[in-house]
């Protein structure tokens, strides 16, 4: 009986709040990838005083953002994909119990 | 905070409850790793060409392996995930004890539970005094007693506070514990400590939560139990401390003037609000961004203005 109450629990929770948690570990993601890579102009201004330093710096924040702007596009791209398994796991894993059971009885 | 207000917390988690049961979580770690193993030795052997295609039942096999790590990890993320979130209204310690507790006999119930046997043996009291209690003629703590125990708190009830309330209401039995030299703070400590090393230990598996991903960045999270009832317009007596960034590794104990002065010495700042909830968030922050705020105390609007969340 309890295990039945599980897999009905288990079943709403997979396609309620486990998206709402999935939601928040790609809004982390994305918030870990803004803060390694953005670099605002206030700190190049305090890091390179002189104007040939300056250019540099902004060579190296354009670099740095372009690497961050990327990075971002293919973190959205990977976490599209895993939503998508997500969404069709259930469906997944029968299929993939159906082909188990195909390996043991077709030769 | 009344005991049936528990059970009925505890009953709306029953499946995690009954998860943890079913399979606990030291045997589903186990698990993953040995099916994480068979995996990864089944695809070697496949690549090295060792065994082919036509070993159906080795394909089988791999595939069946595979489809019970993933369910393992599903049913993982479903009790983090419901852990998570009863967190916010209970702890999951105190209701794995009063969902199977008799409120007949609540004391007889936390001492027969897992954590509440292991805490007592840890804080000191021996095997032979807690069967000599429980086999003796003694006077039973009830429901009632602990719903009239509990009525000043308000929140959430954490382990320490659920055990310090149900032993305190039957003297004889904190004798028998005085008689070890255990006293009931000694006991609070062990729970907390069971408490913390369990929600420490689940926090570092969960390596993608916000407190994980951003803990190396600008701040670390660290929630405090308050020992004593607050007045938020009162100076804190006590507090709990986890300070990992400094050289105080351990727990400590300090007043909320010395936590003040601890962070004058680190140039960090501290956020945290008296709470009725009797636990509140410190956040311990970094230098550069405690310097271009002050060296007040800050308000939680700050915190939303920094990390665009509450």
């Amino acid at each position: 009986m309890e295990i039945v109450i599980l897999s009905f629990d288990y079943c709403a929770w997979h396609y309620s709040q486990a998206l709402e948690d999935f939601f928040d570990v790609c809004a982390n993601f994305l918030f870990l990838i803004h803060r390694t890579f953005s670099l605002p102009a206030k700190r190049i201004n305090q890091q390179f005083p002189r104007w040939p330093g300056r250019i540099l710096g902004i060579v190296r924040a354009f670099l740095s953002i372009f690497a961050g702007f990327l990075i971002t596009v293919i973190a959205f791209i990977i976490e599209s994909i895993l939503l998508l398994i997500w969404i069709l796991l259930p469906l997944i894993l029968l299929g993939l119990f159906y082909a188990a059971i195909r390996s043991i009885f077709v030769s | 905070m009344t005991f049936s207000s528990l059970q009925k917390s505890a009953q709306k988690y029953r499946s995690v409850f009954f998860a943890e049961e079913f399979i606990p979580r030291k045997r589903r770690k186990t698990a993953e790793a040995f099916f994480a193993l068979a995996i990864f030795v089944l695809s070697i052997l496949f690549l090295s060409g060792i065994f082919g295609a036509e070993e159906n039942y080795l394909i089988a096999a791999f595939i069946l392996i595979a489809i019970m790590l993933i369910k393992l990890r599903m049913l993982e993320a479903f009790c983090s995930s419901n852990e998570r979130i009863m967190r916010e209204s209970a702890d999951f310690n105190t209701l794995s004890i009063v969902r199977r507790s008799d409120p007949s006999d609540l004391l007889r119930s936390l001492i027969l539970s897992d954590i509440g046997e292991i805490s007592l043996l840890r804080a000191g009291a021996s095997k032979e005094s807690l069967e000599t209690y429980l086999a003796s003629d003694r006077v039973k703590v009830s429901a009632a007693q602990f719903d009239e125990s509990s009525r000043p708190f308000s929140g959430i009830l954490t382990l320490a506070e659920y055990v310090r309330l149900t032993i305190s209401l039957d003297p004889a039995f904190v004798a028998l514990l005085a008689a070890d030299q255990v006293s009931l703070k000694d006991v609070e400590g062990a729970e907390r400590w069971i408490s913390e090393s369990d929600t420490r230990e689940k926090s570092r598996s969960s390596w993608w939560s916000g407190e994980n991903l951003a803990a190396d960045f600008d701040h670390l999270s660290l929630k405090c139990n308050i020992q004593e009832p607050v007045d938020p317009a009162a100076v804190l007596p006590a507090l709990l401390l986890r300070v990992p960034a400094l050289e105080e590794r351990d727990k400590v104990f300090f007043t909320f003037p010395a936590l003040l002065s601890l962070a004058d010495r680190t140039s960090c700042c501290i956020i945290g609000t008296a709470a009725p909830q009797r636990a509140f968030e410190i956040l311990y922050l970094l230098p550069s961004y405690a310097k271009s705020l002050g060296d007040t105390v800050i308000r939680p609007s700050h915190v939303k203005h920094f990390f665009g969340k509450e």
